[in-house]
């Protein structure tokens, strides 16, 4: 019998698999809308990922204590499939890898920005000239109310 | 897929763009199953949900394509079975799902060795 447990720490450990739904979904992307899969080949496909896993997760441990560092970093990952033989898919996954690791530097530089909050002068210029802008408007609606320009004469 | 509404602190600060089929917290627990593993950075757990993915459909395809050679709709287990077999970079699957046999086969194999045997003798 088979559970998918959400993370925490009480699932037993020899439970552990991937969403039945999800490897499901992925399965039935696949192929043509007139073809199914039978449930016990959907639960032995989502069994060999999770071997899959402990394989590629072995490689890349020993690559990163060749490297003699202390965590294992994507790029061990993407190291352990050439070394395994994973050749046919290998540039894809390294393409989209790579893809999404530029796109959260840039995020996390854009952030650290607004963050950190440190201007520099032409920011602060234009900021400056912002708060001037504004300034002179509420100025320019006092004045209007007190002379009376574009209100409504009070009565009496 | 919907965006979680902010990233959750406990998930080691997993940036949002980093999305994957695959729940990467799930994977994670599972590659830490592996007790003599080191850390593993996030990048690591992305990388390998990726890769996860990859194989997911590597696999299918592979046993698609002994569906469609009978020329039947369902894809069965059989189908896994032998694409695990006819490909080498799978054999770290043949203790998950073991090469399958028909009867027949099997007699098969059984009376070419028992030729080979008596063949020599």
């Amino acid at each position: 019998m088979e559970e998918d447990y959400d993370v925490g720490s009480g699932a037993p450990e020899e439970d552990l698999s991937l969403p039945k739904a999800t490897v499901t979904k992925l399965i039935q992307e696949m192929m043509p809308s007139d073809i199914a899969c039978a449930k016990e080949a959907r639960d032995v496909i989502a069994d060999c990922c999770v071997e899959f896993i402990h394989l590629i997760s072995s490689e890349a441990n020993e690559i990163c204590e060749k490297e003699a560092k202390k965590t294992i970093a994507g790029e061990h990952v993407l190291a352990a499939l050439q070394s395994l033989g994973f050749e046919e898919y290998i540039q894809e996954c390294k393409d989209v890898y790579e893809d999404h690791m530029k796109q959260t530097k840039d995020r996390e530089k854009r952030s650290n920005k607004l963050d950190k909050a440190i201007l520099n002068s032409e920011e602060a210029a234009a900021m400056q000239e912002e708060l001037f802008a504004k300034a002179r408007m509420r100025m320019q609606s006092q004045d209007n109310i007190v002379t009376g320009q574009g209100s409504n004469p009070s009565p009496g | 897929m919907t965006d979680p509404p902010s990233p959750n602190p406990s998930s080691a600060h997993v940036p949002q763009t980093l999305k994957t089929a695959f729940p990467q917290a799930r994977v994670k627990t599972i590659m830490r199953e592996d007790k003599d593993l080191s850390a593993v950075s996030h990048d690591a757990v992305f990388a390998a949900t990726l890769a996860t993915e990859m194989f997911l459909e590597y696999l299918v395809d592979k046993s698609f394509e002994n569906t469609k050679k009978e020329m039947r709709k369902i894809v069965s287990y059989k189908d896994v079975a032998r694409a695990v077999g006819d490909h080498g970079e799978m054999a770290f699957l043949e203790d998950v799902i073991p090469p399958t046999l028909s009867v027949r086969q099997a007699l098969e194999n059984k009376a070419k060795i028992d030729k080979q045997r008596d063949g020599v003798a």
